[in-house]
């Protein structure tokens, strides 16, 4: 590595001034661009959002292949044209390409607070005398904002792709079926995937503040998700088998709050089973048989207590932990 | 008898050399019986100091002594567990928004984002405190001779680069006060001497800077005052020549260091008086020559030779230290 010169030795540059008018820390949106403009920059967060992608692009292609084998999905209700098959042919991707957004966000929220204390350079940032609530906000705020690029590429990706059904298959939904409630369940979908993306932003966020590292922080967030779908298998038979009042209402507590996807009611019945079996604890639906239907004020209930539970604990340690990095 | 203006002067023993500010000065850091205790290990212990604006103050101790953990909390990045810092007169704990942004920092290794080259670096370093002129993020690269690898990825810089990084970053708002742990730290030779340049030019714009190092030769030449730190207490703290005077001695040589001696011991301003080598020795920080020969001259003794001899700052660093601990 060569060493370029410390400064010009004839003649040294002047040393220049700064406005006195600038010298206050940044408030919350300024932070909020300066943090965008450092997710911008970053490259594996490109890397990232083309992951995304590519679970959105798999999860169709993986539709097209049953479709095609099984000639089920060209039935009606499913991927024959009209505004029901385009619901499914649009959200079916969506719904099959969050579980992969999910681990996404929990990487994303590892990334952002874990890194900057892993590498040190948290310490530069509150040096500053930047304040730290708003430094968690504004992170925060950049964060959410990179997950709704997350959902509107997937959305998209997923509208781009159904148009291509009608190569293999005719008649096959397009963009042209397009008609009120497709866009309510489309929009619903869109509003739940970020909300489940947002909740493991905040996973991946917390973790990785408590353990002041990313890759801790990303182990612990792609621990709880995997961990998730194995408990779903195991707990509701352990609840049922105890045949205690305390065990079904562990079974009714863990299992019927359909906390990620409170508009798994508004889906047709293909993609509601779909998001069933891929949501695990967290995403009962009325399909399953152990499960009741659960509203989505219920739903977005224990979100919210969830949210607040993490995002307390990591507020908590942002603000009153020593920067000892 | 002494010469008049010197015969009362009250001389400070080596150690207990600490200099109360004159009321004029303008205080820009002061810290206020600062303590950091990590459970039972106290790693800051009551430390008291005061900069003036303009100063160079030496931050000098041995690895372990505290530097770090002080400086960190001049910087709010821990909280003190008693005591408290005040920047430009205001407590830091309740204005640290307003008060940071006056001060530019590097502590210990800089550390930035790796995915962002040195330019965008800094752009962002500017963006905490409400936005930078590109203009000047290409004038702070230009004086830490980072303009062509700028755009480079900060994870390509070598250790000596980011140290320059660091510099710059620190700089980049135009602080009054401007913290340096360790600023040599992986710099080549020519890059030290660079630095100390740097911290000279500074110094010069009368900007106040607090520096840390374990390197005694650097802070000597650049220091105005000094403050010793040992086991997370200050141990002295003055300006440099007056810790240099106050561990130098006088060497006389006369014909008759016996009777010399005799007669010296008995002046109570001088702390002691030994015979070394044939040389009469006066351990008198305070007393200048001219006081010391016309009290020979009074008593008829006419010496060789009059010879101030000072201890090296590492001399005095090293017996200070050890001296504090115990050892």
């Amino acid at each position: 590595m060569s060493q370029a010169s410390w400064s010009s030795p004839t003649t040294p540059a002047p040393l220049p001034s700064w406005p006195e008018t600038q010298r206050r820390s940044a408030n919350i949106w300024q932070l909020t661009r300066n943090e965008l403009f450092k997710l911008w920059k970053r490259r594996l967060v490109w890397g990232l959002l083309g992951l995304d992608l590519f679970f959105v692009l798999a999860a169709w292609l993986v539709l097209v292949f049953y479709a095609i084998k099984t000639r089920d999905g060209f039935d009606p209700g499913h991927l024959l044209g009209g505004a029901t098959g385009l619901m499914n042919a649009v959200g079916q991707p969506m719904t099959l390409g969050r579980r992969g957004g999910e681990f996404i966000a929990v990487a994303l929220g590892g990334l952002a607070f874990g890194g900057e204390f892993s590498s040190g350079a948290i310490r530069l940032v509150l040096s500053r005398g930047v304040n730290r609530a708003s430094y968690l906000i504004a992170k925060y705020l950049a964060l959410a904002i990179a997950c709704l690029a997350l959902v509107l590429a997937g959305l998209l990706m997923s509208m781009i792709l159904t148009n291509f059904l009608i190569i293999i298959h005719q008649p096959a939904p397009t963009l042209l079926n397009l008609d009120g409630n497709t866009i309510v369940t489309l929009l619903g979908i869109c509003l739940g995937t970020m909300e489940n993306f947002l909740l493991c932003l905040l996973l991946g966020s917390t973790l990785s503040i408590i353990t002041r590292s990313a890759a801790f922080g990303i182990a612990a967030g792609f621990g709880y998700l995997i961990g998730e779908d194995i408990a779903a298998q195991i707990l509701p038979v352990v609840g049922k088998s105890i045949h205690l009042p305390l065990g079904y209402q562990i079974n009714q507590l863990l299992f019927t709050t359909n906390i990620n996807a409170f508009y798994a009611n508004t889906l047709p019945h293909a993609l509601a089973r779909g998001l069933d079996n891929l949501d695990g604890v967290i995403a009962c639906t009325p399909m399953t048989s152990g499960c009741v239907p659960v509203g989505a004020g219920q739903a977005l209930l224990v979100v919210l207590a969830w949210a607040l539970v993490l995002g307390g604990i990591s507020t908590y340690m942002f603000i009153k932990r020593d920067v000892l990095q | 008898m002494l010469h008049p203006g010197t015969q009362n002067r009250p001389v400070a023993p080596l150690g207990d050399w600490n200099i109360s500010p004159e009321p004029s000065r303008d205080i820009v850091l002061q810290t206020i019986g600062l303590t950091k205790a990590y459970g039972k290990r106290i790693a800051v212990n009551g430390l008291s100091l005061e900069v003036a604006r303009g100063e160079v103050f030496g931050f000098l101790g041995p690895n372990g002594a505290g530097k770090t953990t002080t400086i960190r909390m001049l910087l709010n990045l821990i909280k003190p567990t008693f005591g408290e810092v005040r920047l430009f007169g205001q407590r830091l704990d309740q204005h640290s928004r307003n008060l940071l942004p006056r001060v530019g920092a590097l502590i210990e290794q800089p550390a930035f984002q790796s995915y962002l080259s040195g330019r965008d670096n800094l752009i962002v370093v500017g963006g905490y405190t409400g936005g930078v002129d590109p203009l000047r993020v290409d004038e702070i690269l230009d004086m830490v001779g980072l303009r062509e690898r700028g755009v480079d990825r900060y994870s390509t810089y070598s250790l000596g680069m980011k140290q320059r990084l660091g510099v710059g970053a620190a700089l980049l708002t135009d602080p009054e006060l401007i913290i340096l742990d360790e600023p040599g730290n992986g710099l080549d030779p020519a890059g030290i001497v660079e630095m100390r340049e740097l911290i000279r030019k500074l110094a010069q714009m009368n900007k106040t800077i607090f520096v840390s190092s374990h390197i005694l030769a650097e802070i000597r030449q650049f220091c105005t005052r000094i403050g010793i730190v040992r086991a997370g207490q200050i141990i002295a703290t003055g300006g440099v020549d007056e810790l240099l005077r106050s561990s130098s001695r006088w060497e006389v040589e006369v014909a008759n260091p016996q009777y010399v001696c005799q007669l010296l011991a008995k002046v109570p301003v001088l702390h002691s008086v030994s015979i070394e080598q044939g040389l009469v020795v006066i351990n008198a920080p305070s007393i200048k020559g001219h006081d010391l020969i016309y009290y020979l001259a009074q008593n008829n003794i006419w010496p060789e030779s009059v010879r101030r001899s000072e201890e090296d700052l590492e001399h005095i660093f090293l017996r200070l230290t050890d001296k504090e601990a115990g050892l």
